[in-house]
This record gives C-alpha cells, structure tokens and sequence, in this order.
C-alpha cells in the first residue's frame, strides 16, 4: 500500500506533470477495468492494420525459411564470407538479436527488483519480444556451424567416441549461456502470463476460447496464497535473471574478447555489449509501444509518461555506448600497437569509413534529440530515433565483427567483405519471424501485465484521492473550528 | 440428491474492495478461524501476512538450488576434462578453473530458476483444473473485480448459522454456500 508521507507530500507534480506513474493511470483505478480493456482488445473484431502487418510478416517469415534452408542445405558458401572475414551477418545478426531481447529482461526484472512500478506498461511484450527475438538470435549459430545436423555436439553427452566439448571455447560457453536464457525467461513470462490467462479466460464467451485460455491458466483461481508464492517467485526470478542478463552479452562480448585479433582483443567488451544490447533492446520495446498504443487505442495504459521514461533509459543506455566507442578508439590509439592502430585508421578513413560514421550518426548524434522533452514526448520522432538506433547498432556489430576481421594480423592477409544477394537476405528476412510472432502474441494474448498495472492504479491512485479528501475534511475541520 | 449426500465446502463472503478484504481476513482471525482462503484479482500487500501465509522458505531452497547448480557445473566441467576427455595443450593444466566460471554461473542460475518455478507449482499444487470454490456464485469475477473470502467447513468452529451470522457482520455484498 503506497503512503503518503512527508517526502511525498514535498515531490507533488508541478502543473502538467505527473510526479507518479500509477496516476498516469487513473482512469484505471476501479477494479475490472484493466481486465476490461484488455479483454476488449482480445476479443474485439481483429483489426485491419493488424492483418496488413502480419500478412507482410508471414511473407517476410517465408522468405526466412527459403533463406535459412538454402543456406544450410548448399552451405555458408552462399554468404560472401571469406578467409580473414569468416564470421560474417550470420553472427551480426545472432549479436544484434540478442542485444534486442536484452531490453526485455531489464525492464521485467531490474526495474522490478528497483520497485519502479511504471515497467508494467511494458514488461508483458518486451518479455514477450525477448523470447522472439532469442529465438530468431539462436538460429544464426546453428546456421553458421555449416552442418546443423551436428550441432548437438556442443552438447557434453556420453558417447561412443569418448569426444567431450572444449569447456574453454567460447562456442560452449555461449550455448549455455544462450539456453539458460532462453529458459529462465520462458519460465519468467509464463508464472507472470497465469493470472492474466485466468482474467480472460473469466471474460471469455465461446467455451473453444475459454478453453483454450484455461489450459494456458492451470486452474489459477486467485487464493491469497498463491498470490504470495507467485510474487515472491517472481522476485526471486528477478534476482536470478538480472546478473544472467548481464552474464549472457557479457559472454557473447567476451567470444571477441578471448580471441587474439586487432580490433576484438579488449577487455572493454563485456560491459559496452551489454550497454549496446540494452539501448538497440529499448529501441525495438518503444517502436512496439507505439505501435501497440495507438493500434489498440491504450493511450491510457501505455502513456506518454511511460514512453519518455523509456527515452531517457535509451539515452543512458547511447551515453553509455558511446563512450564505449571513445575509450575503444583512445585505448587502440594508446596501446600503440600497430595493427590495432592501422584496424583503428581503417576503421575510421578506410574502406568501411561510411559504416563507421553513419554508426556514428545514428548512435551518437541522433539520439542527442532526446534531450529535449517535446521529442522523448512525441511517439513519431521516438519511432523515428528508434528506427535510427536499430539500424546504428546493427551497424555496430558489423563494424566489429567484418571490419576487424578483415585487417588480421599480417598485411598479406588482409581482405574487405563485401555484401551479396544472400547476406542482405539474412539480414532483412529474420525479421519476418520476429515480427509475425510478435504479431500473434499481441492479438492473442494480454500485452500488459492486468493484474500488475490493476493493483498500481488502485493503490497508487488512492492517495491522490484520500489527500482530497482529507484536505475537504481539514477545510471543514478549520470553519467548524472557526465557528465554535 | 439425498440429502445426506450434500457436501460444503465452505462459505464465501464477497466484498468490493481490498481494504473490505484485507479488514475481514483479520477480523476472521481474530475470531479464531483457521482454515480461511482469501481470493483477489491481483496481489493484496498483507492478505497473506493476515492470513499467516508464510511462503519466504522458498528463498533458502532457491539459495541452495544456487550452490548445487554451481557445484554441478564446476563439478561437471572438471570431472569431464579431467576424467572425460583429457586434452593436453602445451604442458598446460587440466583444470583451468577460471575459463569454467561462465559455464559455473549460467548453471547456477538455470538450476535455481527452475528450482523456484517447479516450487511454485508443487507449493501452489497447479495444474488443477477443477476446485471446489469454482462453484461459488459470482466467481468469475474473482479475477477481475471482486474479492472474496472463504471459511472451510473442516474448521473446528465452522457452523452454518453462527458463521453466517459472522460473516454478516462484515458487510459483505454477497454470502453464498459452496457445494464441492
């Protein structure tokens, strides 16, 4: 129960400002009506632009399917990788994919353990978006093993050939950071997604679809008890999933940072992968904010509030990214080593000087616009910066992981990468099994947390109201007062 | 059905709010019932306390689902390049313990993510499909918008009036008996 105490009393808003997140939802505050909206938007006629975006998404996903199948039937010989630059898009792609599930995590289980209630807007489909986006990411690895039918492998199982898996390899190290990931953030959503399975199978009128979310809801009926578990459960998962977070691209960064090459060798990785994975994340969760808020009309539940909050932690995040690409440029430039200087003068004037500096563009320039408040509060310019940061980490990658490949330590080496017809493919066509999951899962299930965002517009609208009305009682109190 | 052959479950009071709620789990404490659920559409802060649910053992199991999972995976790591597949690299020693620590770490984390989850279903005994108090009049809303609370018929002081009369007292919107 919040409690209006003195500290509080002192941070009112000031006029046109909501000091609050949980009164930014005040038109929620009776009981049911979460439920209700929610529930509206489920079982309401399907959209058109729904079925515009998913119909485009399908035709993406089936591209992404003749894509990934070529591949792995003909070979990585398809992609223009050659023999400094063997990690091509493939592994750009399982990096940047990874890196926009990061979002997800943060925001459902730092910001819970920080107790910043306003994450309820979001943290339902960023949950959601990490689960699609690390499955697209897990498939790139497989891929670029070149013979999928072996990648279990990696596995360490008893065998007839008395083969056990390197344990000092990246390659297993990433796989299991990858598949506890995955799990734990499965198990998050789910024990999260019961209670509200239950809202909607409560409202739902034909008994296929009540079925159907009964199933999903394990006969949840609400008992205290449960509640209790839950909650705690959920804690203890945010516990446990906020240092995986930073393990899992901390691991991924460290699969450069191991290896002896120019360029990779840094011990600076680790954090600027996870700062990079989180601000690309925050990007992809306010391009679907905006798009969720006003396909579904949830003004009133997604806000303007909540989109600016998630502005400044993207800001945070570029700040941070940014100085990142200063320490990596400075570090290169004072160890003096001269292949990390000559990868250094490459990167910057060479042949893939352009990528560098629109990279530079998007992550470092664009995103100074959020400073200002009329940007972080209007959804199109925030979708617009958001596409920009998309495409600037996505570049980002490609700087680190091409470029320097391609400048390896002797000049006889040296080679550029060139894209082809099949790299672009399988940087456009994942995209067709991201979004067409994410196109069914806000459609068929509940985007926001009920009963979460439920209890903070309760509770959190209740002492605007008792302030009110104990105000009225003091003003009655002072003229009775002063007619006695 | 003879009469003989109606079985209760319990009585159900309805109520509003969670204030009405949490005010009645204490005072059907107080009154010395024991066996008493409470149900909400969301997490009422100190329903459980009210109640004297204490679900907080669960954090020393998942603590120790930490420590196995790190002892496995370090355990596993080295007993496999040790025993399992002996790779000499230079005159270098086997057990490199600082490359086996992401590996350590990500298999304490799973073990106890899944320790925590499979706790919550075996304390909160889900999946069940059917329960009794799905037959109370009005449960639906349960998960939405109104909050109700049930006295067991196996409590020592359950009567059927005298609980009644009780339940009365708390100014409920509805009483309903629940058949199981």
């Amino acid at each position: 129960m919040a409690v209006l105490d003195d500290k509080s009393m002192q941070n009112l808003p000031r006029e046109g400002e909501s000091a609050h997140p949980g009164r930014e939802w005040n038109s929620y505050s009776e009981p049911g009506s979460v439920t209700n909206k929610i529930a509206e938007v489920i079982f309401a006629r399907t959209p058109l632009w729904w079925w515009v975006g998913f119909a485009l998404s399908f035709i993406l996903l089936l591209v992404f399917i003749f894509n990934f199948l070529s591949i792995a039937i003909r070979g990585t010989g398809l992609w223009n990788i050659n023999v400094p630059v063997v990690w091509g898009v493939g592994i750009v792609n399982l990096i940047f994919w990874i890196g926009i599930g990061h979002a997800g995590t943060f925001i459902s289980a730092f910001l819970l353990l920080m107790r910043q209630h306003w994450r309820g807007a979001f943290s339902r489909f960023a949950e959601a978006m990490t689960l699609f986006a690390l499955a697209t990411a897990g498939l790139f690895p497989l891929l670029h093993l070149g013979r999928i039918e072996l990648f279990y492998y990696i596995v360490p199982y008893p065998n007839t050939m008395n083969l056990f898996t390197q344990f000092r390899s990246a390659l297993a190290w990433d796989f299991v950071a990858i598949t506890a990931y995955g799990t734990i953030s499965l198990l998050f959503w789910y024990i999260d997604l019961i209670p509200d399975l239950a809202a909607m199978r409560d409202k739902a009128k034909s008994p296929w679809v009540k079925f159907a979310f009964g199933i999903g809801a394990m006969g949840w009926r609400g008992e205290s008890r449960h509640w209790q578990a839950l909650h705690k459960t959920s804690y203890a998962l945010a516990a446990l999933a906020t240092p995986l977070v930073i393990s899992v691209h901390s691991i991924v960064g460290l699969d450069f940072a191991i290896a002896i090459a120019p360029g990779w060798h840094h011990t600076l990785f680790p954090p600027f992968f996870v700062a990079g994975a989180i601000f690309s994340g925050l990007a992809m969760v306010i391009i679907f904010a905006t798009i969720l808020r006003s396909g579904f009309g949830m003004q009133k539940l997604i806000t303007t509030w909540h989109l600016e909050a998630a502005a400044k932690l993207m800001l945070t995040a570029g700040l941070l990214v940014c100085y990142g690409y200063l320490i990596e440029n400075i570090s290169a430039y004072i160890v003096g080593h001269d292949y990390e200087v000559d990868l250094l003068f490459a990167r910057l004037f060479g042949d893939y000087a352009i990528s560098y500096w629109f990279m530079i563009f998007c992550n470092a320039i664009v995103i100074q616009l959020l400073w200002f408040k009329r940007i972080r509060t209007n959804p199109t310019a925030l979708v617009i910066i958001s596409l920009f940061v998309l495409i600037g980490m996505w570049l980002e990658r490609y700087i680190i992981i091409p470029v320097s490949l391609s400048y390896p330590y002797g000049e006889t080496m040296w080679s550029i990468f060139n894209m082809g017809f099949w790299d672009i493919l399988t940087i456009v066509s994942p995209f067709g099994l991201f979004l067409t999951a994410t196109f069914l899962f806000i459609r068929f299930l509940p985007v926001v947390p009920i009963n979460e965002a439920q209890q903070v517009a309760i509770e959190d609208a209740s002492p605007t109201e008792a302030l009110a009305r104990d105000s009225a009682e003091d003003a009655a109190a002072a003229q009775q007062g002063g007619a006695d | 059905m003879a009469k003989n052959d109606y079985c209760m479950y319990g009585m159900t009071a309805e109520f509003a709010d969670s204030e009405a709620l949490l005010e009645a789990a204490h005072k059907v404490r107080e009154a010395g019932y024991t066996e008493v659920r409470a149900f909400s559409p969301y997490h009422v802060d100190g329903l459980s306390e009210a109640l004297e649910e204490d679900y907080s053992f669960m954090y020393w199991i998942v603590i120790g689902a930490v420590i196995l999972g790190a002892i496995i995976g370090f355990g596993g790591q080295w007993f496999l390049t040790v025993f399992g597949y002996e790779f000499n690299i230079g005159g270098r020693p086997l057990v490199t313990w600082p490359a086996f620590l992401p590996i350590t770490f990500e298999m304490a984390v799973l073990t106890a993510g899944i320790t925590a989850v499979g706790l919550l279903f075996v304390y909160t005994g889900l999946p069940l499909p059917y329960h009794p108090i799905f037959n109370t009049k009005n449960i639906e809303t349960v998960t939405s918008s109104k909050f109700f609370l049930c006295i067991e018929t196996k409590d020592k002081y359950f009567h059927l009036e005298k609980t009644r009369a009780f339940l009365e007292t708390l100014e409920p919107l509805a009483i309903s008996e629940v058949p199981c």
